[in-house]
């Protein structure tokens, strides 16, 4: 009897009640989903300071709570069931809700201080998240929806685009014809020494289209507070950044309604 | 897709893996209660994200992974033990040789974690190297050393395994 026989036959009568396993694993994975939208708390007494990251990037707002940064309770930032394939022109909420259903797709954390904004046909987003695993302040999760003038013209390459700080860059061509490219930066001279940035991009010529999604080690609230890495890894941040329904005009309709509900932090 | 129809999709899945899950988990740690934890939670995980574990190319070893990963990281923090998922799980054994099937279980659960999961996943999921040693974070060179070690250390308690792994 060879080992694969052994094993078998060792586990012969083993067998799972199937419709408790059902029940349970609803009732356990309802839970999951539950504790990753509760809004945590995120953050550590930090001084809101305005921090720029790009003629693109949202910003802490100077309005906003500069204390252990809890956001109001938001029962479900993002729809449950799986999307419909409707879409709906693009929110700010919208954005945020999309985003934040992404990253709860590939991770396991908490959420917090939703950030959004939607106009001249350009979206973008920025959310603190907080792995299960590790420890260290939230990290900011952040997505920018540009026109594909934006990275510049094809062939989209590393070459020529990647300043001295970018490192690791990659790129290559998706099946669809979207060009993925990827890089991180480390020691962002504005959030400090040891600060870790990791991005994903895309590049759909179809839609002009130019999709970047980045994750930090660190948060604007918490500055000086470092994460040993940045708060997704790059395959997570392809798994966002490649879904084929992001658009600078329209989102899937769930997101935007979702959105409709979500309440934005103050920016 | 409904949540309805998409809760209806993962039970026809968990009917469909439960029973070749649990096995795995038993495999793995050796303990009944332990295995149920571990399946729960594996499949909990699954139904978490059950939009990408559907549209996976094979969402029975997606969820595999996750119970593996699971497993090898001990982030189980609770039981569960509202759920006896065993049927006839206290009942007498059937196999014509008991001995030694308590003894291969209770054997593979001497081995280290990370050599237990190897061995279940290349000799009774029949993976290749390559994707053992991608689920258990193991070059592929090191997974055959863990294979090698592991199954010499079976054999001392099962010699007959020697020609047969």
């Amino acid at each position: 009897m060879k080992l694969h026989d052994s094993l078998d036959h060792a586990v012969a009568d083993v067998s799972a009640d199937l419709p408790a396993l059902v029940a349970g694993s609803r009732r356990q994975g309802l839970s999951i989903r539950r504790r990753r939208r509760a809004l945590a708390t995120v953050g550590t007494a930090a001084a809101v300071s305005v921090l720029a990251l790009g003629a693109y990037a949202l910003v802490p707002g100077d309005q906003g709570p500069s204390d252990t940064g809890v956001a109001t309770d938001i029962a479900s930032p993002v729809p449950v069931g799986a999307l419909s394939g409707r879409t709906a022109p693009i929110t700010s909420g919208g954005v945020a809700a999309a985003l934040a259903a992404t990253v709860e797709d590939v991770a396991d954390g908490t959420f917090g201080r939703f950030q959004g904004d939607a106009s001249n046909r350009e979206g973008s987003a920025a959310l603190l998240f907080e792995p299960e695993n590790g420890s260290g302040p939230a990290g900011q999760v952040f997505i920018n929806l540009q026109p594909l003038a934006m990275a510049g013209q094809a062939p989209y390459t590393c070459e020529g685009y990647l300043e001295d700080y970018l490192t690791d860059c990659t790129v290559r061509q998706l099946p669809n014809g979207d060009t993925l490219r990827t890089y991180r930066e480390d020691d962002d001279t504005e959030v400090g020494a040891g600060s870790q940035r990791v991005v994903a991009e895309v590049l759909r010529p179809e839609q002009r289209l130019r999709i970047l999604v980045f994750a930090r080690n660190s948060n604007p609230w918490a500055i000086g507070e470092l994460r040993a890495r940045p708060v997704l890894t790059t395959e997570q941040l392809i798994e966002i950044a490649t879904q084929p329904w992001w658009s600078r005009t329209e989102l899937p309709v769930e997101y935007v309604e979702a959105g409709n509900d979500l309440e934005l932090y103050q920016n | 897709m409904t949540t309805a129809r998409r809760a209806a999709s993962f039970e026809e899945f968990v009917v469909a893996t439960g029973d070749r899950m649990l096995r795995t988990a038993v495999l793995l740690t050796g303990d009944r209660h332990a295995a149920e934890d571990l399946v729960q939670s594996a499949y909990a995980q699954a139904f978490a994200r059950w939009r990408l574990v559907a549209r996976a190319d094979n969402p029975t070893a997606y969820t595999r992974a996750i119970l593996t990963r699971l497993f090898l990281s001990d982030r189980r923090r609770k039981r569960v033990r509202e759920l006896p998922l065993l049927a006839g799980a206290d009942a007498p054994a059937t196999t014509t040789d008991p001995a030694l099937r308590l003894s291969l279980v209770e054997a593979l659960a001497t081995l280290p974690p990370t050599d237990r999961a190897v061995l279940v996943l290349r000799y009774f999921h029949d993976l290749p190297v390559a994707e053992v040693a991608d689920q258990v974070g193991l070059s592929e060179s090191a997974c055959r050393t863990r294979a090698s070690r592991a199954l010499a250390r079976l054999r001392t308690h099962f010699p007959d395994l020697a020609d047969q792994a």
